[in-house]
């Protein structure tokens, strides 16, 4: 990649509000812990959890959103599953009891949105408020449209990322749904170096899609995959974020042919999430390049090249991973 | 600044399927009034709704990609093919398209159904949202497929985010729009909200109580003028800029100051290179609620001063109802359609115009001065987008 520009957007913090391994119910996450006791009740659990990353990755990058004019200020999240339980609730209720018994102060979370548009309200960010929701890559799309947006000069910071809470336990996969949030935020590597900030790297994402009939190897899926690789096109170790599915194996076949190896295959869970914690874990570990990519069954398929641990400019200093851990 | 054009049209509304029923039923003013959804579990004060009849809905699988295909993405994979056949795009592997799709709920009323009248046997997980994914993959197309919600304002941003792809070389082509159909949570929420008019649906009346949700989808080609000019495609209009804000105030109500609104419309004029004495007219968000109106015609009389008085309005949820997720799109569409013609239908009569909503509302057919619009779109969570759309000469 080219050398970092002031104007570049770096990740100069990371949030995560993730279950631990052993948690059993959700008593692992009490939203008046983490934002307080003000009225944060109402909402989703997705609601809370990723305004607890996107605080965690404020106070990650040292600096809050209220240095940057509120117009200036951007929000991008991705979300799936995220207020599916909310919905369910609310339908168990108008069915048995009627509307007049939902909570007005919940009720607007029905409009999935205001997952994204609380955060915007929480950090009075007036700039753009986006989110996304295609089946797994919504996280890496909310990145992809916000970047993409902030390019355009429609604002100068981004808090992006994904947020999901666990599928109510009739549906199809609820067992194996994500839960939790991890958030990014991104600024321009100019202004963290003014302030002799940090960051952990940079990302640039595409997206592309890739039906499922069509088969791994074809010389088309490879054009298609070739034509989305994010920067130049160098063999680079690649985090396929995806379940299992003939459009994975596509695009895991169509990596490999173009030369990017190894391809490790994580598996995802129902929702958004995986494919962000992946990036986060890319740039906290800071190996150098590498590419993460999110892939649907669906044939959705996004990917983003992480330009880690190699910058430093100014006063700024790349986060080794024992700081940020 | 590449120049991005429209060059397909697809819509589905109450009014029809096509974007002809669209534009004869608001050249002939086919208002109705809504009526009580069929939905025995609906236990709302205001069950009014307006939803296509069944008979009308277009022809389409069960499934697509191995998921349930419920009416709204029924409605957008119809309203895709009519703008790329009105766009006589044909698939290309050297053609880069990309689709974008928003809604505020999406197929949710699907689940919904499963609550009542069981689950499937299944263990694959059904995303809500895919509607975007099973378009491109009837399109052939594989520049991406971004399914996303901003909720009433979904579709002004899919156009504005494809615009702005086509504007960095990310793509070719954009199929770019929005759908909605019933739900029943959405419904009970705008009832709880006190979002909704028993009356229906009267934008800038002074007695509107409310809203009225309605059934529909909305879908546009765009592309560069380059484009379209070498594969000889028409050009219906073009779509000169869009302007984004959020007004990061209430989860549902709007700023009542209308500062961000007024932000956005006027960053689509810069965004577009014009100035406030070049609309021509305009197609407010408009949807009936008491504070949505009030704090529209703020902001327009912001942006637009003392001419807002004489630049003519055409309301369209006041004749279809409020599409939600499909609004924008659908909106952007009768621009379109009123750039080409030259005129404005009439509008539904306001009965008694509200004082405090500055705007001209012509009940009669209006000609235009010009052919340059402006398309309002907002949202739950303050999401506000405002598109500036011209004439394709």
């Amino acid at each position: 990649m080219d050398p970092l520009r002031d104007n570049d957007l770096v990740v100069s913090g990371i949030g995560a509000v993730l279950p631990p391994a052993e948690a059993a119910d959700e008593s692992w996450f009490d939203h008046r812990v983490e934002l307080g006791r003000r009225s944060y009740k109402y909402l989703p659990r997705s609601g809370q959890y990723v305004l607890a990353a996107a605080k965690r990755a404020l106070a990650d990058a040292g600096t809050t959103m209220a240095t940057v004019p509120e117009e200036r200020r951007a929000v991008a999240i991705g979300c799936n599953n995220a207020t599916a339980r909310i919905q369910d609730e609310f339908d168990r209720t108008v069915l048995e009891h009627g509307a007049d018994l939902l909570s007005p102060a919940s009720a607007a979370y029905f409009s999935v949105n205001l997952v994204a548009g609380r955060v915007a309200m929480e950090h009075a960010a007036r700039g753009f408020s986006l989110a996304l929701h295609s089946p797994t890559v919504a996280g890496l799309e909310a990145m992809q449209c916000g970047l993409r947006a902030v390019a355009r000069g429609r604002a100068d910071v981004l808090l992006a990322g994904a947020t999901e809470e666990p599928l109510p336990p009739a549906e199809p996969a609820a067992r194996r749904s994500a839960d939790g949030s991890v958030a990014l935020y991104f600024e321009r590597a100019g202004a963290v170096a003014d302030r002799g900030g940090r960051w952990y790297g940079r990302c640039t994402v595409r997206g592309c899609y890739l039906s499922p009939e069509l088969t791994g190897g074809t010389a088309r899926a490879g054009r298609i995959i070739a034509a989305s690789i994010p920067g130049p096109a160098e063999p680079l170790p690649v985090r396929l974020v995806a379940e299992a599915s003939p459009v994975a194996d596509a695009v895991a076949d169509c990596l490999a042919a173009l030369g990017y190896d190894p391809v490790l295959r994580l598996p995802t869970r129902a929702g958004c999430l995986d494919a962000v914690r992946a990036v986060a874990d890319a740039l906290r570990t800071g190996t150098g390049p590498c590419l993460v990519v999110g892939c649907a069954a669906e044939g959705n398929v996004t990917l983003t090249r992480i330009d880690a641990g190699g910058a430093e400019r100014g006063r700024a200093v790349p986060v080794s991973a024992e700081a940020a851990s | 600044m590449v120049d991005v054009v429209i060059t397909g049209l697809g819509a589905a509304s109450r009014l029809g399927i096509g974007v002809d029923a669209l534009s004869r039923g608001m050249a002939e003013v086919r208002y109705a009034p809504p009526e009580p959804i069929a939905d025995p579990g609906a236990r709302v004060p205001v069950p009014l709704f307006y939803r296509l009849p069944d008979e009308q809905l277009p022809p389409g699988p069960d499934e697509a990609l191995g998921l349930p295909v419920g009416r709204a993405n029924l409605l957008a994979l119809d309203s895709a093919r009519q703008a790329t056949r009105s766009a006589r795009l044909v698939p290309d592997p050297d053609t880069r398209v990309s689709v974008l799709i928003g809604s505020s709920v999406a197929d949710v009323h699907v689940v919904e159904r499963w609550r009542t009248d069981g689950y499937p046997q299944r263990s694959r997980w059904v995303p809500v949202f895919s509607a975007a994914s099973a378009i491109a993959a009837d399109l052939g197309a594989d520049g991406g497929a971004v399914s996303l919600s901003n909720a009433c304002s979904g579709s002004g941003y899919a156009l504005a985010i494809g615009a702005d792809m086509i504007a960095a070389g990310e793509t070719d082509v954009v199929v770019a729009g929005g759908m909605e159909t019933y739900s029943r949570v959405a419904l009970a929420c705008f009832n709880r909200l006190g979002a909704l008019d028993p009356n229906g649906i009267r934008p800038f009346d002074r007695h509107r109580a409310g809203s009225i949700l309605a059934e529909g989808a909305g879908c546009l080609v765009l592309e560069s003028a380059e484009h379209a000019h070498r594969r000889g495609a028409p050009v219906l209009a073009r779509l000169l800029g869009s302007g984004w804000s959020c007004d990061g105030h209430h989860a549902t109500a709007p700023d009542p100051t209308g500062t961000q609104i007024a932000r956005a419309m006027r960053a689509a004029l810069d965004d577009a290179g014009a100035t406030p004495d070049d609309i021509d007219f305009l197609v407010p968000h408009g949807t009936g609620t008491e504070r949505n109106d009030a704090t529209e015609s703020v902001a327009m009389a912001t942006v637009f001063g003392d001419r807002l008085a004489k630049i003519p309005l055409y309301s369209l949820k006041a004749l279809i109802g409020h599409t939600g997720g499909a609004s924008a799109a659908l909106a952007v569409a009768a621009a379109v359609l009123f750039c080409q013609q030259g005129w404005l239908p009439p509008n539904v009569p306001v009965a008694e115009p509200d004082p405090d909503c500055p705007v001209l509302l012509p009940a009669d057919r209006t000609p235009l001065p010009g052919r340059t619009g402006m398309v309002n779109a907002y949202a739950f969570g303050g999401n506000n987008m405002s598109l500036i759309v011209a004439g394709g000469e």
